[in-house]
């Protein structure tokens, strides 16, 4: 059961960092610039 | 404020400077809200949509983050609040349609990412959102039961009862007990099959079992 559990952890982990792992795209670093310059309280986001 | 306005890509594509300690932290905690939208969503793209609608949420709201505090798991509670309500407000404007794109992987593109997926990630949209989330949490993304309850909303113990019975029903789906939800094949090594070999080494069945099995053969 505990072998089962550690096996089925493992996989879990894996899932989730393989995701963390892929470089962040392009379009988030250029989404932090954008709201930067907008001084962040703008109501630009409220499509 | 500044009296400049023209901000429609007239710069050069660059990275943004990281004078700003909240907005470098921002950067480096994009992977994390990519890796647990994913686990929410499961469609890549509805899930970068979200994490980017939390990074702007977020921006928005930094005056309340209480400096020194957790922040990965403020960002994880903006997250998840995000997507419950962009789920509401799709079941408002289109129960039937966001009803079936729950359920059955719809366009060719949904369709080749979940048979991408392996075993244990396919096992895992089969859970409640409740359980989902609340393993994910725990068993990949290291928080404590105190962290995951702060983020699900809820009590520290039902945060552990949900991880209890997410471990449970995933075994029980890689058992092959439970239907997978659109097993294609991935040409990726059965977790299942490896979880019961090890099972087996460790386990030897006893007498008692071994009669059992004789008696159940057939079945």
């Amino acid at each position: 059961m505990k072998t089962r559990q550690r096996a089925i952890g493992r996989e879990l982990r894996r899932i989730y960092e393989d995701v963390a792992k892929e470089p962040v795209p392009d379009e988030f670093v250029e989404l932090l610039r954008q709201i930067d310059r907008r001084g962040g309280k703008g109501g630009q986001t409220d499509s | 404020m500044t009296a400049r306005q023209t901000d429609t890509g007239d710069m050069p594509r660059q990275k943004p400077q990281p004078n700003d300690p909240f907005k470098t932290d921002l950067l480096e905690l994009i992977p994390f809200l990519r890796a647990f939208a994913r686990s929410l969503c499961g469609n890549p793209e509805t899930a970068d949509d979200l994490a980017q609608e939390t990074l702007v949420k977020a921006w928005q709201s930094r005056d309340t983050f209480e400096t020194g505090t957790n922040l990965k798991a403020w960002l994880f509670t903006i997250l998840r609040n995000q997507f419950y309500s962009d789920r509401r407000r799709a079941w408002r404007q289109a129960p039937w349609d966001q009803d079936a794109a729950e359920r059955i992987p719809g366009s060719s593109e949904e369709q080749s990412w979940a048979a991408e997926l392996s075993d244990t990630a396919r096992a895992l949209r089969s859970l409640s959102d409740e359980q989902r989330e609340a393993l994910i949490l725990v068993g990949a993304g290291g928080f404590s039961y105190e962290d995951a309850a702060l983020i699900c909303n809820c009590a520290v113990g039902t945060v552990k009862s949900r991880v209890a019975r997410a471990r449970k029903s995933l075994m029980s789906i890689l058992d092959g007990e439970d239907a997978l939800p659109s097993a294609a094949q991935s040409g990726q090594g059965d977790a299942a099959d490896e979880i019961m070999a090890q099972l087996d080494r460790l386990a030897p069945p006893s007498e008692h079992a071994k009669r059992r099995t004789k008696d159940a053969s057939s079945e």
